[in-house]
């Protein structure tokens, strides 16, 4: 009971403090407002934002491309990978290209996209499932290949077909993972879907912010910035959920948080 | 075919250190002249050589021998797993060139699936063999029975002991009846209480199933205490060096363990250890 109070109790007392930090160096070091906004007044953005409801149509369609492009990208990216893994020609076809891509900054295709996918959803959903693709796709392939060597030959000696190996046992021993890399794309997914709207949108928190910009409302711009936090944090916890739930023979790697 | 495979056989036998005056029941498991070499770093390395040697229908055989003397290899060969580099086994006359549903193994440590019930990790081999699920069901809540563990069918592995996942690994090996049993050191990694129970449960087993056993195991009181014939082995190069057979009453039980004869036998599989110590240790 006291430690479920303490890992609620502790955070918030460090977020009291940062915040009072925040408010004590505007007041003696007299920050101009359009550098740094009172507490108080992103606290005020984020109730016109959202009670009063100028946020809303944004924040959903952040989150539209965000969960379509996530959705299709990791699909792709799950299906890619296994192809892969268990393809020696695919693989030594296709694998060099694939890293060739990786190492390149995604972000930096975003105005390519919008040339090729147009102004619309399409483009932020294109970006979104860029982003995420490439972790999902490397943690499947090295999920696949790190199957346990001792369960193979297990299989194999009861004769086995290939088939029967992945399906009983390579998808559940990549499952961990699939989902380390299913994690790391939410955040990526964000960055993919505020990129492009930066690039190119009327709508979205991408655009909230960079409207925010053009009239230096910095409190606005606050409150955008805490409903990515939000999102993100949310749709980690969701992933990080999902995945105890359904490697539950795993849970120990499950709680473990994965960053790039 | 099966005169051919009785054939090999006699060979096989002939190229056996020691003959015993026993009868031979009808060899089903069968090397001649088998041998492995693995490609390490260090270069080509001889793992087994020259290995002969016939197991019979419903025989209790053991292979014992040191850590590292090729025990795994043979066994892996006979599974199918492993492609010899000279020589051939064969099962009832048959090459053995992949696996077979004829055998089954069990391994030193249970190798279950952790995603995967009790009850569908024993039925594994019948769906690696597209045999109907269902039918075997209950044949293999019998055997779960068999080993105490018939309340266990819904657990996970990980709910299981040492003891209870490796009893649930025999099972698995038993579920397809296979005519032979292939055990890779599956008592190795249990504690030394547990693994005399398991002993005893594998003699009722084996006693039951009538099913012809290959054990493998560096325990010279659990291959004597088992087994009809030791064969024991030496290692770089692996191979049979000697053939001993254990002419102790059946069935056999812990306190049997305590007899004078049983001491003996064991001594003397102690000694002929200690007479190739360069190339055993
Ligand atoms: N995959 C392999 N590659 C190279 N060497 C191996 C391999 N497997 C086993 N060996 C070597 O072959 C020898 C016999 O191994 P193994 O059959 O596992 O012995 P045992 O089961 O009797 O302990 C050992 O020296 C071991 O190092
Ligand atoms: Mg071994």
């Amino acid at each position: 009971m006291t430690e479920r109070l303490s890992t609620f109790l502790y955070p918030l007392l460090t977020f009291s403090i940062l915040v009072a930090i925040w408010k004590m160096s505007i007041v003696v070091f007299d920050v101009p407002d359009y550098i740094l906004p009172e507490p108080s007044r992103v606290l005020m953005s984020l109730k016109e934002g959202y009670i009063d409801g100028d946020f809303w149509p944004h924040v959903t369609h952040t989150l539209r491309s965000t969960i379509i492009g996530y959705v299709i990208g990791c699909a792709i990216a799950i299906s890619v990978g296994t192809v892969l893994a268990e393809s020696k020609i695919f693989e030594k076809s296709f694998y060099p290209f694939i890293v060739a891509l990786q190492s390149m900054p995604k972000v930096a295709l975003a105005p390519l996209i919008i040339v090729w996918f147009g102004y619309g959803i399409e483009s932020k959903i294109v970006m979104v499932g860029l982003m995420c693709f490439f972790p999902v796709f490397v943690n499947t392939i090295v999920g696949i290949k790190h199957v346990d060597q001792s369960l193979l030959s297990m299989m194999k000696s009861f004769s086995a077909n290939r088939w029967l190996i992945f399906t009983r046992v390579k998808l559940f021993s990549a499952a961990s993972h699939i989902f380390a890399g299913l994690q790391i794309a939410v955040v990526l997914s964000l960055i993919g879907a505020v990129v492009a709207e930066f690039v190119a949108s009327s709508r979205g928190i991408g655009w909230l912010i960079e409207a925010s910009l053009a009239n230096f409302n910095t409190a606005h711009m606050f409150a955008a910035l805490f409903s990515l936090i939000v999102i993100g944090l949310v749709g980690t916890r969701l992933i990080q959920f999902l995945h105890g739930r359904f490697v539950f023979w795993d849970r120990a790697r499950a709680n473990v948080t994965i960053t790039e | 075919m099966a005169e051919r495979g009785y054939d090999t056989v006699l060979r096989a036998d002939q190229a056996r250190i020691h003959s015993d005056s026993l009868e031979m029941p009808h060899p089903i498991l069968t090397a001649e002249t088998l041998s492995v070499v693995y490609n390490s770093s260090r270069g080509p390395q001889k793992a087994v050589d020259n290995l002969s040697l016939a197991i019979g229908d419903g025989e209790f055989v053991s292979i014992l021998g040191p850590s590292g003397c090729g025990k795994s290899t043979f066994l892996n060969v006979a599974a199918g797993l492993l492609q010899p580099s000279g020589g051939r086994a064969a099962l009832s006359g048959q090459t053995i060139s992949g696996p077979r549903p004829d055998i089954g193994v069990v391994f030193q440590r249970p190798t279950l699936l952790p995603w995967a019930t009790v009850e569908q990790n024993v039925l594994i081999p019948i769906r690696a063999l597209r045999r109907p699920i269902q039918q075997y069901r209950s044949r293999a809540h019998e055997l779960l029975e068999m080993v105490g563990l018939k309340d266990h069918a819904g657990h996970y592995p990980e709910e299981l002991s040492g003891g209870m996942q490796q009893r649930v690994g025999i099972v698995r090996a038993l579920i397809h009846d296979p005519s032979l049993l292939l055990m890779d050191e599956p008592f190795a990694a249990l504690d030394a209480m547990t693994r005399e129970r398991m002993s005893l449960e594998l003699q009722d087993i084996w006693n039951a199933s009538q099913k012809t056993v290959l054990f493998i195991t560096h325990s010279i009181p659990e291959a004597v205490f088992l087994s009809d014939r030791v064969l024991i082995m030496s290692p770089s190069p692996g191979r049979i060096r000697e053939e001993i057979v254990i002419d102790l009453p059946r069935p056999r039980d812990a306190e049997l363990m305590g007899s004078s004869k049983y001491a003996e036998i064991c001594g003397r599989i102690r000694k002929i250890f200690s007479q190739f110590p360069e190339k055993a240790q």
